[in-house]
């Protein structure tokens, strides 16, 4: 993530290594990245008002890479002033085909995400927390949807704490980082693998995000 | 298959908590009271550990960082926003922490040296501190003279003072090398007392010559008192009145001008390359004094007028009565040409000397190629003495000179043609130079010839040795430049009588010839030989004299910083008329060594404390805590010499302590068997505290804590108690653990479930208990289960569909640990709670059997979608 201000532009170097056994030829590109219910879309460059991708500046717009070998690009993107959007993605989009030893053909690209911190409006905000019960075939699933309704990108991760009926931390379990775009939701889910003796529980999911914390908690029992 | 009933019973207390802010050190433990705290956990463990227990909330700081730690309470939450803090800077051996900017610089040497010619060792020990804007040396120089003259002393101090300067005030005391003004006191060391408060400026004390050329002479004492008072004008210009007294001595002498004298002194320097200075004295008749000095981008111009009468008041060291003027400058005029434009003109009025000095030069330097130059000019000089009596003598000289640089060669040659006005028309000048340098090594050399040559010589008075110095120096004395400026240089002898005639001529023919080889390495040592040739003769009428000094000197710098110089020079002369040749060597050696600090006496004010405490350090962490039980009565020792014992709290104090560096050890006795827990002697400054830990040698208990496949779990925290008592200890790297100093008994040994990294099961670890015996040490261990579970599907392809389609109710056999478990409705199996190894996982179906191999790390591991392929249906 970038932190930076509307109107300033931030520049990266790409660098693509080609590890397949033929000549790789890329064109630069630059698409936005999106949330539309919820769900990230790649829009291309211009589409969306305020679009950052429209100004990605590129070192060379063409770049050809035999097989050991690296290239680099340097990339300058600039967020406009006002713009909804925070993030975009830069891609190395393959023009010739990898062929293969069977008769499929096909084209690749590899891309990078840029995403952008211009505000401090900066909030997540948590659905209830989906508990799947241990069984004999499954362990215990903690599991939380989380929203990012601030108007900035965010990279949240967290514990699930599972306390017994007196209050004693009994386990935990880890929430992998992800990041979440504004308006984004994306669902968290971690397991706990020991196995809980009857009894009642509380799980309770905490996730941290810059410098704030938001905790959820459910109450399970295990007869 | 048993199936367990779930109940979701509600969702509580969502909540983007605001946090509290607290800090931690590194690998340090903090506790705070949170009223209802039943658990806690960090949210990142590799930044922080948290736990609660009895309503205390406890962190422990694992590496810098920042992360969030949550306590639950009963129906709530409270988050705490957790800064662990970067761990103190830890040098390796042998590197000492560097001084803060604020630490005194402190600096000073003592060096001894001989010389024979006269036979005199001079000691000289120097001491300088500079702390914050105040600034304190102290310089000392005595002066053993083997064989004194009549009227001298076998022990002198040659130089000594004690020095303040602030920027609000100066203090000197003894001797002051005062440059007050040109018509008060100019270029003269006063001893006695030297104040500065503001713009007051007060000195007073006696001047008188001590040395010249390093020879020592006899002193002649004139007293001076004066005071002046600077108004600043403005940031760049100030005016400064002064009002000055010469005792002066017994008219019998006739030595200086006794009297008063003053003045206004105006200064004007907007920047360093820019200065005017002004003054206007009264005196018995009036004197006036300029200095002007400017650099640009192309020019150098430096300019010193000074006009005193022969009755003006002044010590005989600096005064020069009379008219003296000179004027340099250098200008580039292009890129290729250099012009320089120096003009002297003095009027001496000495006790011994009236003479009329005038030179003027114009030299043009003009860059042919790049390595080659060409030089040319014109100079004039003229010179008319009084007293003694002598022709006038002026000539007219026009250089032409080639001269070639390089980065390893130089040389060139100069051809001068000078017009005599004496009667002796003609003069002609003939000058080679050479030089060559490489890494470590200098070679340069010059021949030159000359008629009708410029010469001065001294006549001393009766001062042994005097002679050979400034028939030395007017050896080296050979252009009308290099003779006015002798001339001033020996003006102070000539004063105060050292120097009975002064004789300017020109000689026939001089030949001189000179060579100067330095040899240095670029090591610590600086080791350097260096050595120098001159011969000169002048062929005179009578006959010739000759003279030829050479001189070796050999330097070098020990690994202990002393520095060591020798030389030997040894001046042979051949005077017309005279028997022969005459010897005079002269041999020089000295040693200096430097010091680091400053003894505190010469230092007022510059003493601090060593405190600190001595504590019973039972827990053996080596570090004091306010209410930790003390050692009282105890003695500590600094510097091997002062001793003091601890007060009821334990605590000791030494006052008055130096600047530098210290030892503080201590001095414990006991009947019980004990160790230290911190260094029992310590380096270090004053104003610093030092505490001492001290434990008696009690049992000890070493543990460790594993996992099932015997892999070590660092950074898992310990809990043993005893009754009230309670210690702490945390795995290292291999898992193991050790608290020193239990007393003997028995002791509740547990692990912290939450620093268990995750993936381990420790709801099922119980607390042990061991019995610690006195000097002893208990071994306990604690084996983790990693938590590695199996879980997946039994499938097989189905011919209708051509899909694969779960094969439910079939037994998975853990064919290695004859485990079994029956897959659900949709295939789906899990077997929890293996240890670490490659298992084969056999399925049979219809009286067919399949198997899948799956290997099962040390670590913990949970392998899923293990799918299991039964074939075709």
């Amino acid at each position: 993530m970038v932190r930076c201000k509307s109107g300033q532009s931030y520049t990266q170097v790409l660098t693509l290594f080609n590890q397949t056994q033929q000549d790789v030829v890329s064109e630069m590109a630059a698409e936005d990245v999106v949330v539309r219910d919820g769900a990230r879309v790649f829009v291309p460059a211009g589409d969306t008002a305020g679009s950052i991708a429209a100004t990605a500046v590129f070192s060379q717009r063409q770049v050809a890479v035999k097989p050991g070998q690296s290239a680099s690009v340097g990339v300058t993107l600039t967020v406009p002033p006002e713009t909804p959007l925070r993030a975009a993605v830069v891609l190395f989009r393959g023009m010739n085909k990898a062929s293969g030893s069977s008769s499929v053909t096909m084209t690749a690209s590899l891309g990078a995400l840029f995403t952008f911190t211009v505000s401090e409006n900066i909030q997540i905000e948590g659905s209830p927390i989906t508990v799947n019960p241990q069984s004999t075939t499954a362990n215990l699933g903690v599991s939380q949807v989380l929203t990012n309704t601030g108007s900035e990108p965010v990279i949240a991760g967290g514990i699930a704490a599972v306390l017994n009926e007196t209050g004693a931390l009994v386990g935990k379990a880890v929430f992998e980082e992800q990041r979440l775009l504004p308006g984004e939701q994306l669902l968290f889910k971690t397991e706990y693998p020991a196995e809980l003796k009857t009894g009642s529980y509380r799980v309770i999911a905490s996730f941290q995000y810059e410098d704030k914390v938001i905790t959820n908690s459910a109450d399970f029992a295990v007869p | 298959m048993s199936r367990w009933a779930f109940i979701l019973v509600l969702v509580a207390y969502p909540a983007t908590a605001k946090s509290q802010s607290i800090s931690v050190s590194y690998h340090e433990t903090i506790r705070i009271p949170v009223p209802g705290a039943l658990a806690a956990f960090s949210l990142d463990d590799f930044y922080a550990e948290a736990k609660a227990q009895d309503e205390t909330l406890t962190i422990f700081g694992k590496n810098p960082g920042v992360v969030h730690v949550v306590a639950v309470m009963r129906d709530s939450t409270k988050t705490f926003e957790v800064s662990v803090l970067p761990a103190p800077p830890s040098y390796p051996p042998g590197f000492v922490q560097p001084v803060s900017a604020s630490a005194p610089s402190e600096n000073g040497s003592y060096e001894s040296r001989y010389t024979s010619g006269p036979s005199q060792s001079d000691n000289i020990v120097d001491f300088m501190s500079d702390e914050g804007n105040q600034s304190v040396h102290f310089h000392l120089s005595g002066l053993f003279i083997f064989h004194p003259l009549e009227g001298q002393t076998t022990f002198s101090l040659d130089s000594v003072f004690y020095q303040i300067l602030t920027p609000r005030r100066d203090l000197t005391v003894l001797d002051e090398f005062m440059d007050n003004s040109p018509l008060t006191v100019d270029g003269s060391i006063v001893r006695g007392f030297h104040f500065r408060q503001g713009g007051f400026l007060f000195h007073t004390g006696y001047a008188s010559i001590t040395t010249f050329e390093n020879f020592v002479l006899p002193s002649l004492k004139e007293g001076v008192i004066g005071v002046g008072y600077r108004f600043s004008l403005s940031s760049h210009s100030s005016l400064t009145p002064n009002f000055y007294f010469f005792p002066g001595r017994p008219a019998s002498e006739n030595i200086g001008q006794r009297g008063t004298v003053a003045s206004v002194l105006y200064n004007y320097e907007p920047r360093k390359s820019l200065g005017l200075l002004g003054e206007v004295g009264f005196s018995r008749g009036a004197g006036v004094a300029a200095r002007f000095h400017f650099e640009g981008a192309h020019d150098q111009l430096r300019a010193n007028l000074r006009y005193e009468p022969l009755q003006f008041a002044s010590l005989s060291l600096n005064s020069l009565h009379g008219f003296y003027s000179d004027v340099d400058w250098t200008r580039q005029l292009t890129s290729r040409l250099t012009s320089n434009l120096s003009f002297t003109g003095d009027h001496y009025r000495l006790r011994s000397l009236n003479m009329t000095n005038v030179v003027s030069g114009l030299n043009l330097q003009l860059q042919l190629f790049r390595n080659w130059s060409l030089f040319s000019g014109a100079t004039y000089g003229s010179s008319k003495s009084y007293i003694p009596p002598g022709p006038p003598v002026s000539a007219l000289g026009l250089p032409l000179g080639v001269s070639f640089y390089s980065r390893h060669f130089q040389g060139g040659f100069v051809y001068q043609y000078s017009r005599n006005y004496i009667g002796v028309p003609r003069s002609d000048e003939f000058r080679a130079t050479l030089g060559t340098q490489w890494t470590g090594f200098r070679l340069s050399g010059f021949a030159d010839r000359q008629t009708q040559a410029p010469t001065i010589g001294f006549t001393a008075a009766g001062v042994s040795g005097l002679q050979e110095v400034l028939d030395n120096l007017a050896i080296s004395a050979t252009t009308p430049e290099q003779i006015a400026v002798l001339l001033r240089e020996t003006a102070g002898l000539e004063n105060q009588g050292f120097v009975q005639g002064v004789n300017i001529s020109l000689t026939p023919v001089r030949l001189q010839a000179g060579a100067d080889l330095t040899w240095f390495k670029r090591t610590p040592s600086r080791q350097q030989f260096h050595f120098s040739f001159l011969y000169n003769k002048n062929e005179l009428v009578q006959g010739a004299n000759q003279a030829a000094i050479g001189s070796l000197s050999y330097s070098l710098k020990f690994k202990n910083e002393n520095e060591f110089f020798a030389s030997l020079s040894l001046l042979r002369s051949n005077i017309a008329g005279t028997q022969g040749w005459r010897t005079s060597p002269l041999i020089e050696i000295s040693i200096r060594h430097p010091a680091l600090s400053v003894p505190h006496f010469l230092v007022s004010g510059r003493t601090g404390t060593i405190r600190g405490v001595v504590f019973a350090d039972d827990g053996a962490t080596g570090m004091y805590r306010p209410g930790e039980p003390v050692l009282t009565d105890v003695v500590v020792v600094l510097d091997d010499a002062r001793k003091i014992r601890t007060d009821h709290n334990g605590h000791y104090l030494f006052t008055g302590v130096s600047l530098g560096s210290h030892s503080v050890g201590l001095d414990y006795q006991s009947a019980e068997p004990f160790f230290f827990t911190t260094a029992s002697r310590v380096q270090t400054d004053a104003d610093t505290a030092v505490n001492f830990g001290v434990a008696i040698s009690r049992a000890r208990l070493i543990g460790s804590v594993h996992s099932d496949a015997q892999i070590g779990l660092a950074s898992v925290e310990i809990n043993i108690s005893k009754g009230s008592q309670r210690f702490t200890a945390q795995t290292d790297s291999e898992g193991t653990f050790r608290v020193e100093g239990l007393s003997p008994g028995e002791y509740d040994v547990g692990l912290d479930t939450d620093s268990v990294p995750p993936g381990y099961a420790f709801s099922d670890l119980e607390t042990q208990r061991i019995t610690v015996e006195a000097s002893v040490s208990a071994h306990i261990s604690f084996t983790v289960r990693a938590i590695r579970n199996i879980s997946g599907r039994v499938i097989m392809d189905d011919r209708v569909s051509q899909q694969e389609i779960a094969v439910p109710g079939v037994t998975v056999l853990l064919q290695e640990l004859s485990r079994s478990t029956v897959a659900d409705a949709n295939g789906f199996y899990l077997i929890r709670d293996l240890p670490a190894g490659t298992y084969n996982l056999i399925v049979i179906y219809e009286e067919r059997e399949s198997k899948r191999q799956v290997t099962l790390p040390v670590t913990p591991a949970f392998l899923k979608n293990i799918q299991i392929a039964i074939g075709t249906e």
